[in-house]
């Protein structure tokens, strides 16, 4: 078996001149949650949809455990389950028969159909729904059901597209509580949302993608406790008495800023990106005789990273014109 | 909160461990049925439309009925008798060729716009089966209908003078025709155009509820008497009857095409279908009647290359899999074979090479005929015609299908427009001025026709129909240049990730 659950090499995908998904690559390892984030018409659903074998890449290509998705399809399928980001349900048809449809729909016959949509049926806590037309759920029932439906052949990954949108506090808390349970049980999770905090808590992972591009690729507390758009850390410094003290400090160490004066001390911005001289600047600190009580580093969220991140691009982007002006010049 | 979680979160107040699921409730339909077709009858024998209909059908019958059986204890049985038959296949016509087709009409489209194609694409359901389940559900209850109303039929017959056999076979024809019609409003509901997938089913059923009025019921023992099998045109009506089952099976396989994914290649197999279909109207029908035998294929041509010239060209490389397999070969049948409009108009080109043969063939037994030559080039031309203009004056439409459509309607529409006007034009040959529009050249061959002008008319028909397939042909080479890639790729990577050219 392949050492990653999902693998996506150069992947593009073109529709006429838009560029929806542009060179695209990445690993996901088994049995992790990765967050999938990105703007609306970043490339997102694209990619999530090539994935899940209902698209295909203009160039490149992907696997699914180590299987081409477009090579086959069939096989792919039966690794994944996938919940779209909107869908509609049927008329006249009970949570039960929904689901035995799709149960049905999958191969299952006899006593292993009825274990399998009883199965699901207790894991979405949809038991009480089952005679409820399927029409009639608000959303946060549908988005169980849906995960009872993705779940129904127990797959190896999960491919969720925005499954928390217009869900109310409670029904997220539910859905995070149910995804958490299944990356406990050891299955790999792709998931993309806009709600960049609950994500945080939730994946191994982040990509983040700009349109069809991917910005960056890394865990949750690396892009929290990274530097920021100028290469700096951010610390808020207590002290005893004149908080003053602290200003006074930093005129006589140029690689420390002070980004904003507070009462009892300040917001300090360290502007070197090595942990080791960061942790020399602070140790100095207090060898130098300022009466700290308390320093903490500031976590970012994953909003202001995307942002920085975003802009981090956008600056690059704007010197590479820069420079091809000034060489067609 | 009603989407309260109580296993997620715990209240006192319920009781410890919930029921087991009603699983008892999924047994209503045994494995081996179709999971589609469950799921149809589930939701369609629930549908207000259905039982109100069947409702209705009952309630009316058992009244004409009624009333006939106490008409005939005063009077004559005879004419009440008649009048019965008519009541029943009038009600049971409009039932099965008007009312149950519309129910196809968003069937599929309703699947698409919820993005619940895309779930039942994942499981092992096919393209095919999907659409077929929706049609299997619809004739279901068209079967209903028909054992509901056969009673009324039986007892009928004691009211005398009745062709049980030709009525009952009348009565399975109607049923034929239905399945087709049904499968005609399925296959077309996954068509993206609102107005196509709509406008055509509603146009439909408005001419045949017509037909079913004025047509079948006041001559229903005329439409009896040829399904005799002693009849001249039984025959006719056998044939009639294969040609609307290949329809029926075209137009679902049309839908199944619209919503299967694009590595899933139905283009080759309904190509070859179409192919092997057109040959086999052709030889069998020639036998009978040289002119039917041709009508018949350029019909099954005229649905091959609606599909073939409005298919989308662009497919994965997986596609060319079991064609490279053939070597050089392969790639030469690929040209014709692979899904899209591009190589449609190879394919289109072979259709009308071997139709041409045919009538060769058939012209060395029974002499030259222009006029069977005009006929066929004059379709061919109208076939094309559309394609042409998609081609000059929006080839990057993704409505393909229902620009073809309309185009094609509005062809008609001129060309029934000029012949209705032909006998106050004095100048006849201000008609030249629309052919263009090949379909105009089917009432302007009707009205010019003679010594004079018959090698003419055949010359324009060619002409037209020559220039406007050069014109689709430019627009398919670039495409080969694609497809010669897609070629390569698939050559040297067989079963790996592309790299990016």
């Amino acid at each position: 078996m392949s050492d990653n659950a999902i693998s996506v090499r150069n992947l593009f995908r073109y529709f006429g001149t838009l560029k929806a998904v542009d060179g695209v690559s990445f690993d996901v390892p088994h049995g992790s949650v990765c967050g999938f984030v990105g703007a609306n018409g970043a490339g997102k659903t694209t990619a999530m949809r090539i994935l899940a074998t209902l698209d295909y890449p203009t160039m490149g290509g992907a696997e699914i455990c180590g299987i081409n998705v477009v090579n086959h399809p069939d096989k792919v399928r039966s690794l994944i389950g996938w919940m779209p980001d909107h869908f509609g349900n049927y008329e006249h048809m009970t949570v039960l028969e929904y689901l035995d449809f799709y149960a049905r729909a999958l191969g299952y016959r006899g006593a292993e159909r009825r274990a399998r949509i009883e199965e699901v049926m207790e894991f979405a806590d949809l038991v009480p729904l089952a005679d409820r037309l399927s029409n009639k759920l608000s959303k946060g029932m549908t988005q169980r059901l849906c995960l009872g439906r993705a779940l129904i052949h127990d797959p190896q990954i999960l491919i969720m597209d925005e499954p928390a949108a217009g869900l109310d506090p409670r029904a997220r808390v539910e859905l995070k509580h149910l995804i958490r349970i299944l990356a406990e049980e050891g299955k790999t999770i792709f998931i993309s949302s806009h709600i960049l905090s609950e994500l945080g808590e939730m994946c191994d992972s982040l990509l983040f993608i700009n349109a069809g591009r991917i910005v960056h690729h890394g865990d949750a507390d690396s892009l929290k406790h990274g530097s920021d758009a100028g290469g700096g850390a951010f610390y808020d410094v207590k002290v005893l008495g004149d908080p003053q003290a602290v200003s006074d400090w930093i005129v006589l160490n140029p690689e420390v800023e002070v980004a904003e004066a507070r009462k009892k001390g300040a917001r300090i911005r360290i502007t070197v990106n090595d942990p080791e001289k960061s942790a020399e600047i602070l140790r100095r600190m207090v060898r130098d005789g300022l009466p700290v009580i308390e320093f903490h580093r500031e976590e970012r969220n994953l909003e202001d990273a995307f942002i920085d991140i975003l802009g981090k691009i956008e600056e690059g982007q704007t010197a590479e014109t820069a420079a091809s002006a000034s060489q067609h010049g | 909160m009603d989407d309260a979680s109580p296993a997620l979160m715990p209240d006192p107040a319920l009781p410890p461990e919930l029921p087991p699921p009603p699983m008892e409730r999924i047994n209503d339909f045994p494995d081996g049925i179709s999971p589609m077709l469950v799921k149809e009858l589930r939701q369609g024998l629930r549908t207000y439309t259905f039982v109100i209909l069947f409702l209705v059908l009952q309630g009316l019958l058992a009244l004409v009925l009624m009333t006939a059986g106490a008409a005939t204890s005063s009077s004559s049985s005879d004419g009440a008798g008649d009048m019965v038959s008519q009541i029943v296949f009038c009600f049971f016509s409009l039932a099965l060729l008007v009312i149950q087709p519309l129910r196809g009409i968003s069937a599929i489209s309703m699947e698409i716009k919820q993005n619940t194609i895309d779930l039942m694409v994942l499981t092992r359901l096919s393209a095919w089966r999907i659409v077929w389940g929706k049609w299997l559900a619809i004739v279901s209850q068209s079967i209903l209908i028909l054992l509901a109303i056969l009673p009324y039929l039986i007892l009928r017959y004691f009211f005398g003078g009745m062709q049980l056999f030709s009525e009952l076979f009348l009565m399975l024809y109607i049923f034929f025709i239905s399945g087709a019609l049904t499968a005609f409003t399925v296959g077309l509901s996954a068509v993206p155009s609102v107005i196509i997938r709509g406008m055509l089913p509603i146009l439909g059923s408005i001419i045949m509820a017509g037909f079913v009025l004025w047509g079948l019921t006041p001559e229903l023992y005329r439409f009896v008497a040829y399904l005799s099998p002693s009849s001249h045109e039984f025959l006719g009506a056998i044939g009639f009857l294969a040609l609307t089952l290949y329809m029926g099976y075209y137009f679902l396989d049309m839908g199944a095409s619209m919503i299967a994914p694009a590595a899933e290649n139905r283009a080759t197999r309904k190509r070859l279908i179409g192919l092997a279909v057109l040959m086999l109207s052709y030889w069998i029908l020639q036998a009978m009647d040289p002119e039917i035998a041709l009508l018949a294929a350029l019909v099954v041509m005229g649905l091959i290359s609606l599909d073939i010239f409005t298919e989308s060209s662009d497919f994965p490389r997986i596609v060319c899999r079991p064609f490279l397999r053939f070597g050089v070969m392969g790639r030469l049948i690929g040209r014709f074979l692979y899904p899209g409009h591009a190589s449609g108009t190879f394919f289109f080109a072979f259709l009308s090479a071997l139709l041409a043969f045919f009538l060769v063939l058939q012209s060395r037994f029974q002499g030259p005929d222009l006029r069977t030559w005009t006929l066929f080039g004059t379709a061919v031309g109208i076939m094309v015609f559309p394609a042409a203009m998609i081609q000059l004056f929006a080839r990057k439409t993704r409505q393909r299908f229902a620009l073809y459509i309309s185009l094609q309607i509005i062809a008609f529409l001129l060309a029934v427009i000029l012949s209705a006007f032909f006998g106050y034009i004095s100048d006849q040959t201000l008609l030249w001025i629309f052919t263009p529009v090949p379909a105009v050249l089917l009432p302007v061959t009707d009205a010019l026709w003679n010594e004079n002008n018959k090698v003419g008319i055949t010359f324009v028909s060619w002409t037209i129909a020559g220039l406007y397939y050069l014109i689709v042909l430019a627009g398919a080479l670039p495409f080969m240049k694609r497809i010669q890639r897609l070629e390569t790729n698939q050559l040297n990577r067989e079963d790996g990730i592309d790299d990016v050219a």
